[in-house]
């Protein structure tokens, strides 16, 4: 299995060998340039188009590429798959705020891309991206690319309605919030997909983009028997929907009278990140308390762990993704690690486990 | 730009004449592999990222046409460029073979240059695509 | 064999030997009767009806000289599977071109090629088949039958 262990010690680590993909000379020399400023990232090459970058891939060996998703000489995803196929490596989409773009690095995540950025654009500068890229070839250099149980497909049994209905029956005050982060598409896919539309409201972040949590909303909602839509400011929390925070902004929940809605709101980034799960997890354990169910999902860094710990002393049940099935195991390992989690578990489990705790 | 290649033919003196074919058109190749027939075209393609495929029709175990129809069924390789080189002159079972997404088909006996041309037009000079073959030129 | 079926047959032995062969034939000369083939690569087209089973039988130096010239090979290195295989694929490019004369309606379907050594002088009658020179050398017989179903 091609996979990159974690190592809890501060060992000094090679450096991380990146190949930038991308047709565009400009993008290129500035990728290179803010790149080459980084300790512990070494660029070792840059192709222009998809078949340059594979004789690259085959030479240079680099642990992280980044890939334009829009090159004139090959579909950005067909090769992409191919290369998850022959050369499996750790992608970072690089793709402009379109829709249709936000739709294809979506796919691409599907395909097995790990991270997603948005080229610099509109108030969006280089320098923005520059910070972004480096932690997201960062989070990709630690991804492991063949998690266990992988995606919902594979997960052991989807919970039938009956189940769900008797377990629900009580439970339209409860909430649920979900946090992730790298490989976090595909794996709130997975759980999200097998939520009936009787599940109490749902509150989601994921480390996105803007316009790409769009995108990814409309994509869930397509797949899900739940509406799945981005949040905005002042939707109601109801039973058979999630919101989704939209990307460079936060997301708190707040209480509305007897209902519960979401406040979408600016504001500093928090553990590098807007939206940032933190910000999210810390509103639910004020507002919700022992009503809120926690999960944290696949993703690198910290974002969450504290969170979901004001959660846990609130009295909310908490989840973790278990290593094996995480892309990155860091958000979790970390919430386990300050002692807030309940329980941990596999991918494939959570959706039954949100279940049990609810029916109990 | 070198392409990959596979060869699927029965025949290995075939194969061989394919290649060199392609060798003295001035055809970038990368890495070039052969089989014998559709399986074990399929079986090569699982380790190895081809770029275009050459295949015969007529082969024992699985033909061309099974071979070309396994491919679109693959999201793999869906989009994977087939070029047929054949004794079939059965219209309806070319047209097959088209319907299912070949690049072209090449009859045999073939000239050399018929090889070179068809693929220029696939892989060459047209916009977008990298060019497939060497300035040098062909040496047949 | 009737005038047409030998006519074809000779137009598509030519085409193949000369365009990927590069190898003239000519199918005038001595008095047949007792061909000698060390040889035999033979095809099969198959309809609803019967088929037509078609046997190229050669003398090694014809074998030999083909698949130098298809392979681009010296002869002195031309090896036995080279023969088998460049014999199977004669056999397998005269047999569709041949196929391709007649068959307007697309009903014959062509097999896959097949090869064996023989020895020794060919029993079957001359007009059973179609001789070819090159030089004026007997090189090798085709002969072919419909056989009903």
């Amino acid at each position: 299995m091609d996979c990159v262990e974690l190592g809890a010690t501060a060992t000094p680590r090679k450096k991380i060998k990146v190949l930038i993909v991308d047709d565009s000379a400009i993008v290129r020399k500035i990728f290179s340039q803010e790149l080459s400023r980084q300790e512990d990232i070494e660029v070792v090459g840059t192709a222009p188009d998809p078949y340059v970058a594979r004789e690259k891939i085959v030479r240079l060996r680099p642990d992280v590429i980044t890939l334009d998703i829009e090159m004139p000489r090959m579909d950005g995803l067909s090769f992409l798959r191919k290369l998850m196929k022959y050369f499996p490596v750790p992608a970072v989409i690089v793709s402009s705020l379109t829709p249709k773009n936000s739709e294809m690095a979506l796919e691409a995540m599907e395909c097995g891309a790990v991270e997603v950025l948005a080229k610099p654009g509109g108030s969006y500068s280089v320098g923005d991206m520059s910070v972004q890229l480096v932690e997201k070839i960062r989070a990709a250099s630690q991804a492991r690319l063949s998690p266990v149980q992988q995606g919902g497909a594979t997960s052991p049994q989807k919970p039938g309605h009956a189940e769900w209905s008797k377990a629900l029956r009580t439970t339209t005050h409860k909430i649920i919030a979900m946090g992730a982060s790298t490989g976090g598409t595909e794996a709130l896919k997975s759980v999200l997909t097998q939520m009936p539309p009787t599940s109490p409201g749902i509150v989601v972040v994921q480390h996105m983009p803007p316009r790409f949590t769009t995108a990814f909303a409309e994509r869930l909602n397509s797949l899900c028997d739940i509406e799945v839509r981005e949040a905005r400011n002042g939707d109601s929390v109801l039973p058979g929907l999630a919101l989704v925070a939209p990307g460079n902004y936060h997301m708190l929940l707040r209480r509305s009278g007897g209902t519960y809605c979401v406040e979408i709101k600016n504001g500093p980034l928090v553990c590098h990140q807007r939206p940032s799960v933190d910000v999210l997890f810390h509103s639910v354990a004020q507002h919700a308390g022992s009503n809120a169910l926690g999960v944290i999902m696949t993703g690198m860094g910290k974002d969450g762990a504290k969170g979901l710990l004001e959660m846990r002393q609130a009295g909310a049940h908490t989840i973790a993704q278990d290593e094996a099935s995480c892309v990155v195991y860091g958000m979790p390992r970390e919430a386990v690690r300050c002692g807030a989690v309940e329980s941990v578990v596999s991918l494939g489990e959570i959706p039954r486990t949100v279940l049990r705790i609810l029916s109990s | 730009m070198p392409y990959n290649i596979l060869i699927v033919d029965d025949s290995r003196s075939m194969r061989k004449v394919i290649r060199k074919v392609l060798d003295l058109s001035g055809f970038q190749m990368g890495e070039c592999v052969e089989a014998g027939n559709g399986r074990e075209a399929l079986e090569l393609l699982e380790s190895h990222w081809i770029d275009l495929v050459l295949s015969d029709i007529h082969m024992p175990v699985m033909d061309g046409i099974g071979f070309i129809r396994a491919l679109r069924n693959n999201q793999s390789w869906s989009d994977l460029p087939v070029v047929f080189i054949t004794t079939e002159s059965n219209e309806d079972r070319l047209q097959e073979a088209m319907d299912l997404g070949a690049k072209g088909y090449i009859r045999k006996p073939f000239q050399p240059e018929e090889i070179r041309s068809l693929l220029c037009q696939i892989m060459g000079e047209s916009d977008g695509v990298p060019r497939a073959f060497s300035d040098e030129g062909c040496d047949f | 064999m009737g005038f047409q079926e030998r006519s074809a047959m000779k137009d598509a032995i030519s085409e193949v030997l000369e365009t990927m062969f590069f190898m003239f034939v000519d199918f005038d000369g001595d008095c047949p009767g007792d061909h000698y083939s060390d040889c035999e690569s033979f095809i099969s087209l198959k309809n609803n009806k019967g088929r037509v089973d078609i046997a190229f039988k050669v003398r090694e130096e014809f074998a030999r000289m083909i698949s130098a010239n298809l392979l681009g090979l010296d002869e002195l290195d031309v090896t036995q599977e080279d023969m088998e295989d460049t014999m199977k694929e004669f056999a397998n490019m005269v047999g569709g071109n041949y196929k391709a004369r007649f068959d307007v309606n697309n009903q014959w379907e062509l097999g896959i090629p097949q090869f064996r050594n023989l020895t020794g002088t060919s029993g079957d009658p001359a007009d059973a088949g179609l001789l070819f020179f090159c030089f004026g050398r007997s090189m090798g017989k085709v002969e072919w039958w419909n056989r009903a179903c």
